[in-house]
């Protein structure tokens, strides 16, 4: 069995046993079920609780592996050269950071920037500018499906 | 008057017990910290980095963390990433952390940078599973190194949280060419300190070390004046060393124990 549909396997369990906590198929209700067994002495509601809680858990690392994937492609990705004079850098560093705003933190990050070397600067300028993108592009999937 | 910013270090703890509370690792070894980060919206890159051991850039509910190793998976970028972790979901309000080394190491001085570490060690070396560990153990650098191994986390991170957890006061010691790059004290009972540049004495262990990573990982008893020239109190503590020279960091690492 491959990765993926062992993945997807775990995934429909996964969604099976969400959906059954959530009742969203079960008859007699979990609640009717508590109450019997809350009768003859059997207090149900913590078992059901540490259920839940190790099933979101479970969903949870299931969509962390699911983006071990994506990452292998995409996010450890080594540095790129950005064009352009230190003093340049400088400038649209600056720029960048005055958008952000204008509170304590920002400034004593820029000020440790002034000393800040060349390739320091650069690699700053790349994280700033695909921020940017992955906002935009975040804005006009917002737009799309609103 | 000036006023001083505390160290939330409840936070700290509490902000990294979530994390295990909402993915249930199994491990300190499973954490998948790169997809976690991942998760949180954050993008990890290596490279570009002279100034700084670590980078935290925020636009909006989006990141990047920069670490200046060029191998984002090991020990030393872990606690970096960690620690600009810490940073995102602690310090919401900044944008930007440029962060050296000396404040991957800072638990004391800059609030920020000691809740980041703290957050940081907890998340890799939880409480859960530290605290068993160094129990059925003696206080010392094996002890340290093994944790270091199983948490996947750099001697000096292990021996610091280690230190965290014992009854005595210890200070962790770098050296390089026989002077003192860097120290940091579990806790300041006794008051001591250790001079910036400090000359190794001929009386420690560390003095003798050759340029080998081997170590029998023996503690002796060294005269307390062999590290502390400044100490005022009549009744003088007992000092232990244990010395390791790290091939990779071109150093000493040294722990002192310190008992009455």
């Amino acid at each position: 069995m491959n990765a993926k549909s062992h993945n997807s396997g775990s995934e429909n369990l996964l969604n099976a046993l969400s959906a059954f906590l959530a009742e969203e198929d079960s008859t007699p209700s979990t609640a009717e079920i508590t109450k019997n067994l809350q009768r003859q002495g059997v207090d149900f509601s913590k078992v059901l609780k540490d259920i839940s809680k190790n099933v979101q858990r479970a969903e949870n690392r299931l969509r962390l592996r699911s983006i071990a994937t994506e990452v292998k492609n995409t996010s450890v990705q080594s540095v790129e050269m950005i064009a352009g004079s230190i003093q340049e850098l400088r400038e649209r560093v600056a720029a960048y950071i005055s958008s952000l705003g204008g509170d304590l933190a920002v400034n004593a990050f820029y000020r440790k920037l002034e000393s800040a070397d060349e390739e320091d600067l650069r690699s700053l300028l790349e994280d700033f500018e695909d921020l940017k993108r992955q906002a935009e592009n975040d804005i006009s999937h917002f737009d799309k499906s609103d | 008057m000036t006023s001083r910013i505390l160290i939330n270090r409840t936070r700290a703890k509490g902000t990294a017990w979530k994390i295990w509370d909402t993915y249930g690792f199994a491990h300190p070894r499973d954490i998948p910290l790169i997809e976690l980060v991942r998760d949180k919206r954050i993008t990890v890159r290596c490279g570009g980095l002279k100034g700084a051991e670590a980078r935290l850039v925020r636009v909006g509910d989006s990141g990047i963390v920069r670490v200046k190793d060029s191998n984002v998976y090991s020990p030393r970028s872990r606690f970096a990433i960690s620690h600009e972790l810490g940073h995102w979901l602690i310090h919401s309000d900044s944008q930007g952390f440029n962060c050296t080394s000396e404040d991957l190491r800072d638990y004391k001085k800059k609030p920020q940078e000691a809740e980041a570490n703290i957050f940081a060690s907890h998340l890799l070396m939880p409480a859960e599973f530290v605290c068993p560990f160094v129990a059925a153990r003696d206080i010392g650098m094996k002890t340290a190194l093994e944790m270091a191994d199983e948490c996947n986390v750099s001697l000096t991170s292990a021996s610091i949280r280690m230190m965290e957890m014992s009854k005595y006061e210890c200070l962790l010691v770098f050296s390089r060419d026989r002077q003192v790059v860097w120290w940091v004290s579990s806790t300041d009972r006794y008051g001591i300190w250790l001079e910036s540049k400090q000359r190794i004495s001929r009386d420690s262990i560390a003095y003798h070390l050759g340029e080998t990573d081997r170590g029998d990982f023996s503690e002796e008893e060294v005269p307390f004046d062999a590290w502390f020239l400044h100490y005022e109190r009549s009744e003088v503590p007992s000092l232990t060393e244990q010395s390791r020279y790290l091939a990779g960091a071109h150093g000493t690492l040294t722990l002192l124990t310190l008992a009455d």
